[in-house]
């Protein structure tokens, strides 16, 4: 069975310090620190492509479970901000820049907030349909590339990052039943412009998305997987904002210790968001770990971990 | 189906806001009360589930009362049943 063997992330040293923005959107630091909840956000450089914060992550992944390249038999990158134009695709580029091997497969996933979930039914799927052994999934999605820093609705919020999570035959995670979904009407929900290229995201229907679709989204994958919402150790869900966050904990009845919200030194990640909580926050108490990525598209995914 | 203050009112304390609800009243905006735009979302989604109505975001930056919420949605329940 292929499942989890262990997941890293790296952020880059800077940060731009969101708290101290407060006043040039007119809103006080407690909206900055109670609702958005992002105080920092990590910046990459800007000689930084996205290609090598992939880099960055797969390194930090070896590091924290050492294997070698050869071994590694698929690679998938999810991103909708790839190198340059994205032809080539980001992920032959870092597998170069890694010296991977000719036999490696390796491919893009072009998916937001809920690409983890996706990308690891899809990379457990590709591997266990033509036996390969190993894979390592990176997500980097870094959107200081497309932030408009004067819109009050996307500046404060997100950060940039990446994740690398090795897939293989001794997982210490297995995963579960998923649930999908997406609502293309609501595609433009959050989009780059094509006039500013910029990015533009409309908050009150992402809040209403979040809101209305995500918990009964949570509680079917639940009963998917045979479980109650009790024997759920930790909820780890997409860190769009502290509030929607704490919204979809409302909503389900659930007390905020088993809804983290993890983003305030970093902001939200999009698609590696999930995997920095599970890359640092999962505690040996946690053995059933259900994960919900939602956003671009709009789009939404679940899963269930479970801990071998 | 009539909409008063008071059911708007009811409906505003329902959505959990954490704003001083003693400050709720018929004519003072919502920002003056200390809700901020997230927590407007979060009303006017409350409204939407309750009413079983659609507010457009071409709507709502006129409604910053409760007594604003009674007109508008007085209105819009009288053109659904004409």
């Amino acid at each position: 069975m292929i499942g989890i063997e262990a997941t890293s992330i790296y952020l880059p040293e800077q940060r731009a310090n969101t708290l101290a923005r407060a006043s040039e959107f007119n809103v006080d630091e407690s909206f900055i620190i109670e609702k958005t909840g992002v105080t920092e956000a990590a910046v990459k450089s800007l000689d930084q492509e996205t290609s090598d914060l992939c880099v960055e992550a797969y390194k930090a992944l070896k590091k924290k479970t050492p294997f070698a390249d050869d071994e590694v038999g698929c690679l998938i990158v999810c991103t909708q901000n790839p190198d340059g134009y994205g032809l080539p695709h980001t992920s032959a580029i870092v597998h170069g820049k890694l010296g991977l091997p000719t036999s490696c497969a390796a491919f893009d996933i072009s998916l937001g907030c809920s690409g983890y979930v996706y990308s690891l039914n899809v990379i457990k799927a590709f591997m266990e349909a033509n036996d390969i052994r190993k894979g390592v999934l990176i997500t980097a999605d870094p959107y200081s590339k497309v932030l408009d820093n004067n819109d009050k609705n996307t500046s404060l919020l997100f950060g940039d990052g990446a994740s690398a999570t090795l897939l293989s035959e001794n997982p210490r995670w297995s995963l579960g039943k998923s649930v999908f979904g997406s609502d293309g009407t609501q595609a433009a929900g959050i989009q780059v412009d094509p006039g500013s290229q910029k990015l533009s995201m409309n908050g009150r229907a992402v809040f209403n998305f979040t809101a209305k679709v995500i918990p009964p989204v949570i509680r079917e994958t639940v009963e998917k997987n045979d479980l109650t919402m009790g024997e759920v150790d930790l909820y780890v869900l997409h860190q769009g904002s502290r509030y929607i966050v704490n919204a979809i904990a409302d909503r389900l009845g659930l007390p905020q210790s088993k809804v983290p919200f993890h983003a305030a030194c970093y902001g939200n990640l999009v698609s590696s968001s999930i995997p920095a909580i599970l890359a640092n926050d999962i505690e040996d108490k946690h053995k059933c770990v259900l994960i919900a990525g939602f956003g671009v598209g709009l789009s939404w995914a679940a899963s269930v971990l479970t801990k071998i | 189906m009539s909409i008063t203050a008071d059911k708007v009112k009811n409906i505003i304390l329902s959505a959990k806001l954490s704003f001083d609800q003693s400050k709720l009243d018929n004519d003072t905006t919502f920002s003056d009360m200390g809700i901020d735009s997230l927590d407007s979302f979060n009303i006017f989604l409350a409204l939407e589930e309750s009413l079983g109505i659609k507010i457009p975001d071409e709507d709502v930056d006129a409604l910053t009362t409760v007594n604003d919420l009674v007109s508008y949605l007085s209105e819009h329940n009288a053109k659904t049943t004409a």
